[in-house]
């Protein structure tokens, strides 16, 4: 079992859980498990393709996964999976 | 309703006009009942853009996690992110709307000549097409 | 955990993934330990204060003199005659009121090194002497705990860090202490005022370094600085192993004794007294001995002791020079306090035989001649 770590404002749809344990072998495994429990996540992370969101980061433990297998990274049991947002901005 | 103790506004107003002419950056931590949300806790966070920064910002993932576990140590949340518009106003503007997330309140603080000059906060709709004003009191 | 005005402080540092709230946040668990609050302490103390290191410990016993401000930054003009540790206190408390400074207003010691260094978790040694080097040195190999070193004279610096886990100490650098006197001080040799300045900072980076455990620190490397040719190199530094910081065979000694630095003289035991009624027993025996009343012409003229020579206590050290060093001597005065005094000026003159008369004149009056006024 990994634990998957839920943003503050992503909380209302995982009826206000704020980690949830997740089975799956990969990163795209626990994600799936994950929007299975609840579905009202999806569109939250997922773009009309299945694929997650351009503002959608995934770390396992401390490493973003675009640099490992990304969805194919493996997850172990007790790793912790975050969703971070991806934050720019500027004026015009 | 965005509400920011004094603290960490004066953190905020004080980090954005430090970095004047430059954007800055950062986190607000807080509590949130709703739409009613509290900043009790902002952190500067380091602007990560590479190119010219008086006019664009960016905040790194790991700054952002880094951000996730102090507020889960403080027993808060994070609640929005904010960032300056140097000499410009405190609106949302188009990059500000495709470059965010839809998650989080965003406050805009607007420093003119150096000096803060007003704020407004922004909630982005989920397809980030566009943002809607949210009451903002410090 | 970082409060909302630690956190507007140290921004610059939080906005760095080097540091972040959790390297702030070590800074403000550490305890330092800084030894000396001159040349070197000075900065060090200012810095790592203004980096929010939280808890700073000062042991020093001086006081600030005029020639200390050429270097010693964290001391002002206004400062002088202060003690260091004070002057130094106010400095840092200016640049940051959210720390705490605890001060040891002592002279390190093998007694007391070990009680004062315990509580810290690193020591920086910002001395000038071989004795307190050696001291530190020991009493870090002994407790474990990293010394943050730092030396400088005239145009040259050197730092490095001694007794981290797995490095070299002072003495694997330094087995034996150089012969007394072949080595100046800065107070014979001269020092260029920025030098502390410049090598201090090498010792501040490598003790904010240690608590953030980044980068790679000046262990095991020797770094030396040339202020004249504006260039540092780094001497390899290994850990010897015949070393007592190998064979932990370390305790802590007399470290004067240990650099060749004669002792200084025994205090002279507390002033040996003899009472109104023996020194009676003495006149009575015709016994040698020479009898000082110290006290004022004034006080001489209303009673005195028929055998006493009066010389008053201000003018004992002039007269010294006219005195026997080898004769027997009991000084009395109205009380017996001012006697003491006056056993002490023939004493560190090198008199052997000085007895002080318990109770003075009054007591004289009262055990030995009523006849004697009292007043």
């Amino acid at each position: 079992m990994a634990k998957i770590l839920i943003p503050t404002p992503l909380r209302q749809y995982a009826e206000k859980n704020n980690s949830v344990d997740v089975s799956g072998a990969t990163v795209g495994e626990a994600l799936a498990s994950l929007t299975t429990q609840f579905p009202d996540l999806r569109k939250n992370l997922f773009n009309d393709e299945g694929k997650l969101r351009s503002f959608v980061n995934v770390y396992v433990n401390d490493e973003d996964i675009r640099y490992l297998q990304k969805d194919a990274t493996a997850v172990a049991d007790g790793d912790t999976i975050s969703i971070v947002p991806s934050i720019a901005g500027g004026l015009c | 309703m965005i509400r920011v103790h004094p603290e960490p506004w004066t953190t905020m107003v004080a980090h954005a006009e430090a970095t004047f002419p430059n954007e800055c950056c950062g986190a607000m931590l807080g509590t949130a009942d709703g739409d009613d949300k509290t900043v009790t806790f902002a952190l500067p966070l380091e602007n990560a853009y590479t190119g010219g920064q008086e006019d664009r910002y960016e905040i790194r993932p790991e700054d952002l996690l880094r951000v996730e576990r102090e507020a889960r140590q403080r027993g808060l949340d994070v609640i929005g992110i904010f960032h300056s518009h140097p000499d410009c106003d405190a609106y949302f503007s188009k990059t500000d709307l495709e470059n965010s997330c839809p998650w989080y309140s965003f406050i805009v603080l607007s420093i003119q000549k150096g000096k803060f000059h007003h704020a407004n906060s922004w909630l982005p709709n989920a397809e980030q097409t566009k943002a809607e004003q949210e009451p903002l009191e410090y | 955990m970082l409060t909302q005005e630690e956190v507007s402080r140290y921004s610059r540092h939080l906005i760095m993934p080097e540091v972040g709230v959790e390297g702030q946040e070590k800074l403000k668990a550490a305890k330092v330990l800084l030894i000396g609050t001159g040349g070197l302490g000075a900065p060090v103390a200012m810095y790592l204060a203004a980096a929010g290191v939280g808890t700073i410990g000062l042991v020093d016993f001086d006081v600030v003199d005029v020639s200390n401000l050429q270097r010693q930054v964290i001391h002002g003009t206004k400062d002088i005659g202060k003690k260091k540790i004070d002057s130094a206190e106010e400095t840092m408390r200016d640049i940051n009121p959210l720390i705490k400074i605890i001060k040891h207003e002592v002279a390190l010691t093998s007694a007391n090194a070990l009680e004062i260094l315990k509580d810290y978790d690193i020591i920086a040694d910002g001395t000038d002497n071989f004795p307190t080097r050696f001291l530190i040195n020991d009493a870090c190999v002994m407790l474990g705990k990293p010394n943050v070193y730092a030396s400088i004279f005239r145009f040259e610096g050197q730092a490095t860090i001694f007794a981290a886990e797995g490095g070299p100490c002072y003495r694997c650098l330094y087995p034996e202490p150089p012969p007394p006197g072949l080595v100046p001080s800065c107070a014979e040799g001269g020092v260029l005022g920025i030098l502390p300045g410049v090598v201090g900072l090498l010792q501040a980076t490598e003790v904010v370094k240690l608590i953030l455990g980044a980068g790679e620190p000046l262990i095991g490397r020797l770094m030396l600085y040339d202020a004249l040719a504006m260039k540092f190199r780094e001497l390899k530094l290994r850990k010897n192993p015949e070393c007592i910081c190998a064979t932990g065979d370390v305790k802590l000694i007399d470290y004067e004794q240990f650099c060749g630095i004669p002792k200084q003289p025994e205090p002279p035991p507390m002033s040996a007294e003899i009472s109104p009624k023996d020194v009676k027993a003495l006149i009575d025996a015709n016994e040698t001995f020479i009898l000082i009343d110290v006290r004022e012409t004034h006080e001489f003229q209303i009673g005195r002791i028929p055998t006493s020579t009066l010389i008053p206590l201000g003018e004992l050290p002039k007269k010294v020079a006219e005195l026997d060093p080898s004769a027997n001597y009991v000084l009395h005065c109205k009380m017996g306090g001012r006697s003491a005094k006056g056993c002490d000026v023939l004493r560190q003159a090198g008199f052997k035989n000085v007895r002080n008369m318990t109770g003075g004149i009054l007591a004289w009056s009262d055990q030995v001649d009523p006849s004697v006024p009292k007043y």
